[in-house]
Parts: C-alpha cells; structure tokens; sequence
C-alpha cells in the first residue's frame, strides 16, 4: 500500500501522456486511452519482477484516474491489470511475459474502432426502415450505429432528447446532422410524450454493471422505466471494457458524479431567500437489467444477464 | 437378536421415544465401545476391527469450528459422556463381514455393461465395476441370481483393473452410484448406457470420460414418489432406518415422506429394521455415523453447514476406521461401504442439497484414488475432506461475510429472516468494523429459529427489532435492505430456503428493496424446481399444535377428518425477487448460478487431472 502512495509521483508523466492524447483524437475511447498509457508504463518499466511491476501499473491507474472521473477510464485499467496478472500465470518467465504484455497492449488500442464497427455490425440489422428511434446523451458508439444503419440506406428517424444540463444531445444532433440524418430534438421531459410513437431506444452506457444494468447519463435510468411501461425494446451498445465489477443495487451506489453544468438558478430571488435552496445535479444515474431488452458489444449480442457470465470468465 | 434384547433392558435405557433420551443412551453406549473391548458377546467381526481413533473424546470432532456455537452448546447440554465401559452389546446387529459386497445387487444393468466392456475392450469403464449400479431392484431372489454373477464381474473387474489402473474408469463407476438414492432400476439402465459410451471415450483419455462421467454424476437422480406403492416398496426394501410412515398426510405432498415421532428409541427402530430389511443387517454402521444419525433426527443438529460438517467429519472416522478386508480395491470397497451410510442419514432425515454435493465430490475423489494404496488412499481422502470443509464451507463462509458486511452501510437498517450462520457472521464483522447499524428479525413457528439468532445479535452489542412473519409487511418499510441465508441456490436461479423466505423477498420486492442472499458455492444445486411442492421435505406436524400456554386448539386434529396439518421446511423464492447472490466468488445476480456451477466443473476437471497427474 506505502509502495503505491510512494509511487504515485514518478506517474505525473503519465497523467500528462494522457491529457495530450485525449486532446489529439477525441474519439479514442477513454478505456482505450488508459491502456495505452498502463502500455507506455510497461514499457518505461525498470521493475525486475512481477510483484514490481503490478505495483507500479497500480499506482499509474491511481494517477490516471485523477485525469478524467470516467467509468470507463477505470474499467480500462482495470482490464489491462487483471490481463497482466493472467498473462503472468500463463508466461512465469518475466521478460517473456513483459513483452507479451506490450504486444497485446500495441493490439488493443487498435480494438476502439473496431469494437465501434463491430457493434454497429451486429445493431444494424434491428433498425428496420421506417423505424422511429429515441436517443439519449451523447455516444460515439450509438452514432457510429446509427450511421451504419443509413450507410446501408435505410430511412429511419431519430429523436434525440437534449440530455440537460450539458446539454449532450446537442453533440448528437450534430453528429447526426453532419452525416445528413433527420433529427427530432426534443427537451427531456418530452420522452413520456413521444414515447408511443417510438419503436426502440437505443443509449450507450458509461458502464456496464455485474447484473447487466448499466450507467449512463442521467435520464436513462426515467427513459428505460417509461420506455418498460409502453412495451418498447430499450437497447444499449456498449463495448465490452466497459464491463466493470460494480454491483448496485440503488441510484446511491454508484459513484456519482456532479454533472458539469448546473441548472440554471432562479433570478427573481433575493440572496437571503437563496439560502434555502439547494440544487442536486448528478451526472449519472443506474438503470437496472429488467429495463434492458439487449446489450450490443463486441462479444456479440448478450442479455443482460449473459453480462455476468462474461465477467465471471474474464475475472474468473 | 438375543444379545440385543438383553441391550434393550439396561438400566437407564429409555423407551419413552425422546430424541434427549436416545441421544443419551447412545452416546453412553458408544463410549463404552471406545473405552476398550469389553463388548461382550455381541461383538462381531467388523466391529473389532475397527480401531476407534480419536479416544473417549472424540465429541470435539464433531463441534463446529466455523461457529455454529448454539449446536455445540447443545451437544453439550444434550450429551453427557460416560466413561467406562458397561459391558454392553453393540448396537448395530450382527452380520457375516464378507457379505456385504454381495448385497447389493448388479440388476440387470450388470449384464448390459459386461456387453459393453467386451466391445469397448481395452476400456473397461462402465463395465468394469460390480457394485456399479445400484439400488435399483433389492430382493432377496434377485441378490442370489446375481451373486454369481456379480463374483464374477468382480473378478474380471479386479484383474482388468490392475492391468489398466486406469483413473478415468473409476469416473464411470463414480457416476452410477449417485443413482444411489434413486431406485429406478430403468434410471440405472440408463445411466449404464450413458456412461458405457462415456467409458469408450475414456480410450481416449481420461479427460474425456471424465467429465463425461462428472456431468453424469451430476445431474439429479429421480427421487421416490412416496405416493406410489411400487416405488415406496422398494424404497422401504432399501432403507436401514425404518421410521414410522405418517397416516395422516396432506394428498398435495403425498409424494413426500413424513414419519410419525417414534414411539420408541431410535436404536430399537434401527434393530427392529435390520430384522426385515437384508440392507439394513448388513449395515454395520460406524457409531459415528449412527450418531450423527440421531442428531439428524433429532434436530439437534440444524442448518445446511453444520449438517454438512457434521457429515464430513463422520466420513472422515468412517473412512480412517475402515479396513478393506474385500479384496479390491479401496475405490470399490469404499464406495460400496458408503452406501448403506448414505442410506442411513437420508432414513434419519433427507439430505441437505449442500450435503449431496459434498457426497458427489468425495464419491469423485474416491474414484481417483484407484491407483492407490489403502493407506494411501485413507489420507488422500481424509485430506481432501479436510480440503473440502476448509476451501468450500470456512474459507468461503469468510469471504461472504467479508462481502456482507461491506454492503452494509452506515445508518442502515437490515431485515433478516429465521437464521443463518453466515448472515450472523457477517452482522457481529460489519459491527465490528464500526459500521452503525439496526436489524430487524422476522421469525415464525414452529421453529422460531430467529430467537437464537436475536439473542446473539443482541449479545453481540447490535441494535435489533423482533417481528413475527405476519409483521412482515408492516415492518418493511424503511427498511434498506433484506439479507437472507439460503438452503440451496437452484439452476433456474431460484432460491431454496427456509419456508417463509420467499413470503419476506415478496414483500421486499413489492417495495423495491433490494434482497441480498448469501450462499456457499457449495449449495449451488445443478437442478431446477420451479415449485415449492415437487421437492420438499415435511417436518412434524404435531409441532404445529403446541401453544404458549392455554388450551391447545389442535390436539385432537388426528381424529378431525376435515382437518389436517402440514409442517412445511423449505419453499422458493422466484429469481424476481432476489437482487443479489453473495457467494466466496463475488457479488453474482441469481442468474448467473448456472455459470458458476458451469465453471467450477471446469476447474474441478482441471484439479482432477492435476490430482491424477500427481498421484
């Protein structure tokens, strides 16, 4: 434990390595982005053992978890660590097992696009033509689906909700729009409204949960129930390093952040008056498995309780 | 017969049919066994050559160490030790040690198997071992026509054995005998030609008819429909322990054993038993077996891990005292010896589903001790007990419990159904890291487990709240979670449990708050129920008359045609209400029971060619 405090220092690079890549590609996953970085440790590493160099990549994760609070940022590691402790099992020899590791490090980072087309492989073929879909937030995955479906020049319509406070949506619509979709935006207290005019929902997830719930942007978790109660199928594309070993059982277990934006605050109010009010804006919110119909990853398509098994063989 | 009658009329010996009393009467008996071999004229031949290990005290064995401290202090309220000895006959009835390998009847299946032995030819598999099948048919007629028979596939059996000292054979023959308890000489068949091309496999590798042969033994036996006359006459052919059938059963649960309280001691039952049944005079039972026995029916000892411990460590004696006098090897005669065991705790009362996996695993091992010694094997198999309790009951109990209490949050307030060892476990370990938190048990009759629980709770410095079952639904709200132990976790994902379970997960669900369960791998049963009434087991029912004071409304509800009660144990909780299985591998939705069962066969696969690949 000392030794990781201690090491957390030497990790700064790390954390600077990170920011710039993010910055250069924005569509390089976040998960992705930390193994490559846990990768260029692997590398820099003088450690001579195992136990050594475990160490080291323990306290690197700690460091990059400080650069963005993303789920899958976290996941990402954890995946590249718990690889790193199989490899070891399977390679004693340490060298041999380092530079296995780099190999499959270097491999990995190509898997983000590829994860991307091969969920947009697999979704596709549900969006039929002439189906009326309702998103929600912002996901490069479910935009690179969507696209997918109207490369094959299928005619489909989108609602997508604005995902305030940010607000998300907006970065949907203008993905969407660049790649000539119709979009319908749509304020999020609309989705009740519209909801029976809608055949599917389609979100990402910032994580997939142990019993195949996931967490995403606030609003999924109201989207999924209205969504349940109308009887239309709620989907969600998510890449399979997002699959972490979290188990919620309650909105208040999952780490939750405070959304970058607030509510706007009321003006006609005086200072005093102002004492009274407090504003609660979580980022994410929960939404539990009996509200999923399927989850799109990479591994194919998966029920949400099929989510458990993948994690029970990855994690043994 | 004449000695035992003699037994019958010892001072002290009670005939008023308490469980208290034939504890008592046995346990002076049995020490006076131990103290030395002042057996008298009964003595027969097995017996004297068991070396009883252990000594006089030899009670500590049986206490619990992962802290089922109420059966312990029971045993020692219950059982007073005795020492000396009083020159008193054993109990169990006297019999010719070379006939037990004969008893038990090959059926017909013998002879199918011998087919496929001399087709499969260099893999004697299925075929190879006698004692292979089973309980099927148990008729005296039947047992002579095949004795022959059976002494000759004995000695093929023996001879292509040493040539092959194969391992992977074994696995065959360890698949057909959890049909044990199944009596369906079909099922047998069946089984038989399953595992006849599963031992051709094994030409292959071991491997192969290994988990052939695993998954074989793994999947349920059929069990006796109790409402069928055939089937409960060659039930009760079988059994060691005849107890009394009740006259008075509800007609949903007539396919479900339920005995009158006997009238008289256990031990005359055993006697009066081994005078009808062939099975049962040849038993020789280890007195450690018959005592765990009596603790069975007595209730005495309670709750799936005691019971399993309780069951293993009787093993452990059983298996150290045993001398292979049969000529075979220490694989088949243990196997076969095991039996009538088996037999006998599921005649005291049926066995826990954790219980039977833990039988299925020590039947495996056995099978891999073939290419063994005897003394060899004893150790192996003591040891791997030994594994067994440690790894899949103690070190997994912690692990649940460390889990438990970190879903325990500050400020909650928990509701806990009847009792559960790992609940309470990890109740006392997350109070003991400091955690603030309040507990409600909800307890019902007859049993009213959930006193013992409270009083510990409360013992243990924790707030609590006692409801009765019908309370429940006024209790729940506020409540933040419900943390419930289970008997057994099943396939389909639901959950075998104490009756009234599935009543608390109901209602908890109904108001979203979220179910906790916490259950060792080691119940996770390979078999699917999707009603509480096809399985079960029927408790007495004239606990139910009992009443605080007061005139007891119920007393004369034998005579009452109208009326007719039913003392249900266990019942099952649907998978929807369940929010999470707490097991040693995690944090698991009951969904994925399945996966888990799935992946420990894989890895016990593994441990099996590790084992053979050592030995």
């Amino acid at each position: 434990m000392a030794d990781i405090q201690a090491k957390k220092n030497e990790f700064a690079w790390v954390k600077d390595k990170l920011t710039q890549w993010l910055k250069e590609d924005p569509e390089m996953a976040f998960a992705m982005g930390a193994i490559r970085a846990l990768t260029e440790v692997v590398k820099a590493s003088k450690a001579e053992t195992m136990m050594g160099l475990q160490i080291e990549l323990e306290a690197a994760s700690r460091v990059l978890g400080t650069v963005h609070t993303s789920l899958s940022l976290k996941s990402g590691a954890e995946l590249f660590l718990r690889y790193v402790t199989r490899a070891y099992l399977d390679i004693p020899d340490f060298n041999q097992c380092k530079s296995k590791l780099i190999e499959r490090g270097e491999q990995l980072r190509t898997k983000t696009t590829s994860s991307r087309k091969q969920i947009a492989f697999l979704a596709e073929p549900f969006i039929r033509d002439g189906m009326v879909l309702l998103v929600h937030g912002f996901s490069r995955v479910v935009c690179s689906v969507l696209i997918a479906a109207a490369a094959k020049e299928k005619r489909f319509t989108v609602y997508v909700t604005e995902s305030r406070p940010e607000p998300n949506g907006h970065r949907t619509v203008e993905t969407l729009l660049k790649h000539n979709l119709p979009v319908t935006l749509i304020s999020d207290s609309t989705v009740g409204a519209i909801m029976d005019k809608v055949d599917m929902v389609l979100v990402g997830a910032e994580a997939v949960v142990e019993n195949g719930g996931i967490i995403n942007k606030v609003g999924t978790y109201q989207i999924g129930i209205v969504a349940k109660a109308l009887g239309k199928p709620v989907y969600v594309a998510a890449e399979s390093f997002k699959m972490i070993r979290l188990f919620p059982l309650r909105q208040r277990d999952i780490p939750n952040r405070k959304a970058a934006f607030e509510p706007a605050q009321p003006t006609g109010v005086t200072q005093e008056q102002l004492q009274n009010l407090s504003v609660e804006s979580p980022d994410l919110d929960f939404t539990p498995p009996h509200y999923i119909t399927l989850l799109f990853s990479d591994l194919g398509v998966l029920t949400p309780s099929a989510v458990s098994d993948e994690l029970i063989k990855l994690y043994g | 017969m004449s000695s035992w009658k003699s037994g019958s009329r010892l001072s002290g010996s009670n005939l008023s049919g308490s469980y208290d009393d034939d504890v008592k009467l046995m346990e002076r008996v049995l020490d006076s066994r131990q103290g030395g071999s002042k057996g008298g004229s009964g003595l027969n031949q097995p017996f004297t050559a068991l070396k009883f290990g252990g000594g006089g005290n030899s009670d500590d064995d049986l206490t619990i160490e992962s802290g089922a401290a109420g059966v312990a202090a029971a045993e020692k309220r219950n059982i007073r030790r005795s020492s000396g000895s009083s020159g008193l006959p054993p109990l169990a009835p006297n019999s010719t040690p070379s006939s037990a390998p004969v008893s038990i009847p090959n059926a017909s299946s013998s002879s199918g198997a011998a087919s496929v032995a001399s087709s499969a030819g260099a893999s004697p598999g299925a075929a190879a071992s006698p004692p292979a099948a089973s309980p099927g048919a148990s008729g005296q007629k039947l047992k002579q026509t095949q004795k022959p028979q059976q002494q000759q596939q004995s000695q093929k059996g023996a001879k292509q054995e040493k040539q092959q000292g194969k391992a992977g054979e074994k696995s065959a023959d360890v698949a057909s005998s959890p049909s044990d308890n199944a009596g369906d000489k079909q099922q047998t068949k069946r089984k038989q030609s399953v595992s006849g091309p599963a031992a051709q496999a094994a030409a292959k590798g071991a491997g192969a008819a290994n988990s052939a042969a695993a998954s074989n033994s793994l999947k349920g036996s059929k069990p006796t429909q109790y409402d069928d006359p055939k089937q409960l006459q060659k039930a009760q052919k079988k059994q060691i322990l005849a107890l009394e059938l009740s006259t008075k059963q509800v007609p949903l649960f007539a396919h479900l054993p339920q005995y009158e309280r006997p009238k008289v001691s256990i031990t005359e039952r055993l006697m009066a038993t081994a005078a009808t049944n062939q099975a049962s005079l040849q038993a020789n039972l280890h007195p450690k077996i018959i005592r765990l026995g009596l603790k069975y029916v007595s209730r005495q000892l309670q709750g799936s891990n005691a019971r399993t411990i309780g069951m293993l460590k009787a093993f452990k004696h059983f298996i150290r005292d045993h001398e292979n006098v049969s000529g075979k090897t220490m694989a088949i005669d243990l196997d076969l010896k095991l039996r009538p065991v088996i037999q006998f705790l599921i005649d005291c009362r049926p066995l826990a589903i954790g219980m039977g996996n833990a039988i299925k695993y020590l039947k495996r091992q056995i099978g891999a001790t073939t290419t063994m010694e005897d003394n060899e094997a004893k150790q192996f198999l003591i040891s791997e007990i030994d594994r067994y309790i440690q790894e899949r009951i103690v070190y997994a109990d912690e692990a649940i419990c460390a889990t438990t209490a970190d879903q325990i949050q500050d400020g909650d307030l928990i509701l806990t159904y009847a009792s559960s060892h790992v609940v309470e476990a990890s109740f006392k370990r997350a109070k003991a890291a400091g955690k603030n938190f309040q507990v409600i048990v909800v307890d019902s009759r007859p049993r009213f487990e959930g006193k013992t629980l409270l009083e510990r709770l409360t013992a243990a410095g924790i707030q609590c709240s006692y409801v009765l079952l019908n309370a429940v639904s006024y209790i729940m709200k506020g409540v933040d979670k419900v943390i419930m132990g289970a008997h057994a976790m099943l396939s389909n994902g639901q959950v075998y449990s104490r009756c009234g379970t599935a009543v608390v997960s109901m209602v908890a669900a109904a108001q979203n708050i979220p179910v906790l369960i916490c259950c060792e791998t080691y119940k996770f049963a390979d078999r699917v129920q999707v009603d509480a009434i096809s399985q079960n087991e029927l408790d007495d029912p004239d606990s139910l008359c009992s009443s605080d004071g007061g005139e007891d409304k119920l007393a004369g509800w034998k005579s009452n045609d109208s009326l007719k009660l039913l003392n249900l144990v266990y019942d099952l909780t649907p998978m929807e209400f369940v929010s999470m299985v707490i097991s040693e591998v995690g944090l698991i939705p009951p969904t994925s029971v399945p996966v888990v069962i799935r992946e420990y066969q894989l890895r016990t696969q593994e441990q099996i060619q590790q084992d053979r690949a050592f030995y």
